[in-house]
């Protein structure tokens, strides 16, 4: 007997109950789509992760060291990084530029609109849009010689645009800031992901016309290019070690590391994974059980049917097999429905830009291997008791 | 065909034992027609599930085309009911959300014929029993004589030489008890070997042979006189 007329069969019982097994299923679909959402979730964080510590290419960050507990609060008064570093680090021969930034937050005014408190950056090379993951949507970045001679472009985020501009075209516009005139020659993309959920406004100029319109350069973070990443190391030590002598007994200096950043993440997720996954198991094991319940209903309501199929030739094993198959095909079913539902919670997640959640087709077909497992393991029991049975037994039952 | 010797079939009925049969012993020839004859609860639908192979005596043994039943296993004995018998039902015993058609292919599937070979084999054995036009209709759609016709077509799409009828008429009324005992005839002329259990005498008459059970035992053969002999 071949294993497609097995599935018809399977297929015609389980569409002849169609509300109940539905309900059987339930309990699979709920159970493999959390799983799903759990390692889409799990996978999405992984991949945001590793892209933030080493999507930054050959570059490490060097930022003054603060007591571990402290809140991050740049003292005013103190020059972290002097005109004095900079140039001693540039001659650091690992180091084949450092690129550094200055920030404040001020008010940025076209004609009767104004965005207040936005994030002023003064940057001194292009390189400080990849490690800010800054993308330029329209218009251009700034060229050399604006960073030489001070050059009066800007480059506004996009909320900051829509603010200022609304729907007109923004670049080529002249805006101010702090009473200074400016024109805009770019907008940045909105960002995503994590930073996504952080989309404070802010807007890049040259690091010589920031210093023009806040006086002086006040950088707080610095980068550092190295050539390959093997110099990272070298460079990172020659850097700091440059830098804690240049302001001995004042403030040390640390290569800002992502451990603490990584910890927090994988925390949360960690807490979220016990909590979905739990879920997911009890779920699973709730429905692989209401599986071999439904299952011994259903060989019981067709005792007489058993006995029919006996009688014309049916042998233990055909009957074990109907029964397995289409328990497995009810699981597989479900199976595959909690993969949509799973991929659709994690497109949503994506959509809606909460979360970089992915769903790999690895997981997919896992999904309904395992739920294909589920059918076997919580189908021999039934399986084995309708094979075992005695075919006058069942012609006689009513 | 068949040989049963010294068939026993015991019950056990709480703390006592209950003997259903007894010393059943008979023979049935290639292309004979048996009725089994007895009152409600004498034995006679023990004594058929064991004639096909649905159920094992407690005692004694069986043969069919010299072979011993009895000590088959399971495939061999699935396929002995697939290939070697028939049953009818009195309840007809189709499946119900199974078209006439679909139930006919069934022993067929078993038979592990593929599902062209399965259609064209179970339309033609309804065309025999005159149910061609109804081979998509549902058991429910049907006269219970139409739904034992089915059976009967079901019964004979293998091609099996014995025919097990386990009171085919019981739930008919007389005229689709007719037909359906005509059938039985023409099968027989084709050449089937028939066991038959009935109630009525009249049906019995039918046959070449009755065997009349009392109480699990036979109490008496009777062989139908043959045409211009005097009884
Ligand atoms: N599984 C069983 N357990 C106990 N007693 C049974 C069983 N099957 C049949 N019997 C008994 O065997 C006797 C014969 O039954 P049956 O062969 O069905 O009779 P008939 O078909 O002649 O009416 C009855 O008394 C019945 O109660
Ligand atoms: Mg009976």
């Amino acid at each position: 007997m071949n294993i497609w007329e097995s599935i018809r069969m399977a297929l015609d019982s389980i569409w002849a109950h169609k509300l109940r097994s539905i309900l059987t299923m339930l309990g699979i679909v709920i159970g493999v789509s959390s799983v799903i959402i759990i390692v889409g979730i799990g996978q999405g964080g992984k991949e945001q992760l590793t892209e933030s510590v080493t999507g930054s290419g050959n570059s490490i960050t060097i930022v003054p060291k603060f007591d571990e507990n402290e809140m991050y609060i740049p003292d005013e008064s103190v020059q972290y990084f002097t005109p004095a570093d900079l140039e001693g680090l540039k001659r650091i021969p690992e180091i084949k530029e450092v690129v550094y930034s200055s920030m404040q937050s001020g008010s940025i005014q076209n004609k009767d609109k104004t965005v207040e408190g936005a994030m002023v950056f003064g940057v001194n090379s292009n390189r400080a849009f990849d490690t800010y993951g800054a993308i330029v949507d329209k218009g251009t970045l700034f060229t050399d010689a604006d960073y030489q001679s001070g050059g009066n472009g800007i480059i506004i985020s996009q909320n900051v645009a829509e603010d200022l501009f609304e729907d007109e075209e923004p670049v080529g516009k002249i805006l101010r800031v702090h009473a200074q005139p400016l024109q805009v020659i770019g907008v940045l993309q909105k960002p995503t992901g994590l930073q996504g959920m952080f989309d404070f406004p802010n807007a890049y100029i040259p690091a010589p016309t920031w210093q023009n319109i806040f006086g002086s350069l006040d950088v707080s973070q610095i980068d550092v290019q190295v050539e390959s990443a093997e110099q990272i190391q070298v460079a990172g030590e020659s850097a700091i070690s440059l830098l804690n002598d240049n302001h001995s007994g004042q403030q040390e200096y640390e290569v800002q590391n992502f451990e603490s950043f990584t910890e927090m993440i994988s925390k949360v997720t960690d807490i979220m994974t016990l909590v979905i996954g739990s879920i997911g198991s009890i779920s699973l094991l709730v429905g692989g059980i209401g599986v071999m319940n439904i299952m011994l209903v259903s060989v019981t309501e067709r005792t007489r049917e058993i006995g029919i199929r006996k009688s014309l030739g049916a042998t233990r094993r055909n009957i074990l097999m109907q029964f397995l198959i289409e328990s497995v095909t009810l699981t597989s079913i479900g199976g595959a429905m909690g993969i949509l539902l799973g991929a659709f919670v994690i497109y949503t997640i994506r959509l809606l830009g909460i979360f970089p959640a992915s769903v790999s087709i690895w997981v997919a077909i896992g999904g309904v291997l395992f739920s294909m497992l589920f059918g076997v393991v919580f189908g021999i029991l039934p399986a084995n008791k309708a094979s075992k049975l005695h075919p006058i037994d069942c012609l006689r039952y009513d | 065909m068949i040989q049963l010797k010294q068939i026993y079939k015991r019950y056990q009925a709480g703390e006592s034992e209950m003997t259903v049969l007894q010393d059943i012993n008979f023979t049935v020839n290639q292309g004979e027609y048996v009725a089994i004859m007895g009152q409600s609860g004498s034995g006679k639908s023990t004594l058929m599930n064991i004639l096909g192979c649905l159920d094992h005596p407690s005692e004694g043994s069986y043969w069919i085309d010299g072979v011993d039943v009895l000590s088959l296993d399971d495939p061999q004995t699935a396929q002995l009911r697939n290939r070697m018998i028939g049953f009818i039902f009195q309840q007809f015993q189709l499946l119900p959300r199974l078209t006439a058609k679909r139930n006919v292919e069934l022993p067929l599937i078993y038979a592990g014929l593929p599902a062209k070979k399965r259609e064209e084999r179970a339309i033609e054995s309804l065309r025999k029993v005159g149910l061609e036009d109804r081979m998509h209709h549902l058991p429910s759609a049907l006269s219970g004589g139409q739904q034992q016709r089915v059976a009967i077509a079901r019964a004979m799409v293998t091609e099996p030489t014995l025919l097990l009828a386990d009171e085919p008429t019981g739930a008919l009324d007389t005229q689709s008890g007719a037909v359906v005992l005509d059938l039985f005839d023409q099968l027989h002329q084709e050449g089937k070997t028939i066991v038959m259990i009935t109630h009525d005498a009249e049906v019995a008459t039918r046959a070449q042979r009755q065997i009349i059970i009392r109480d699990g035992e036979i109490i008496e053969e009777k062989r139908r006189p043959v045409e211009g002999e005097m009884p």
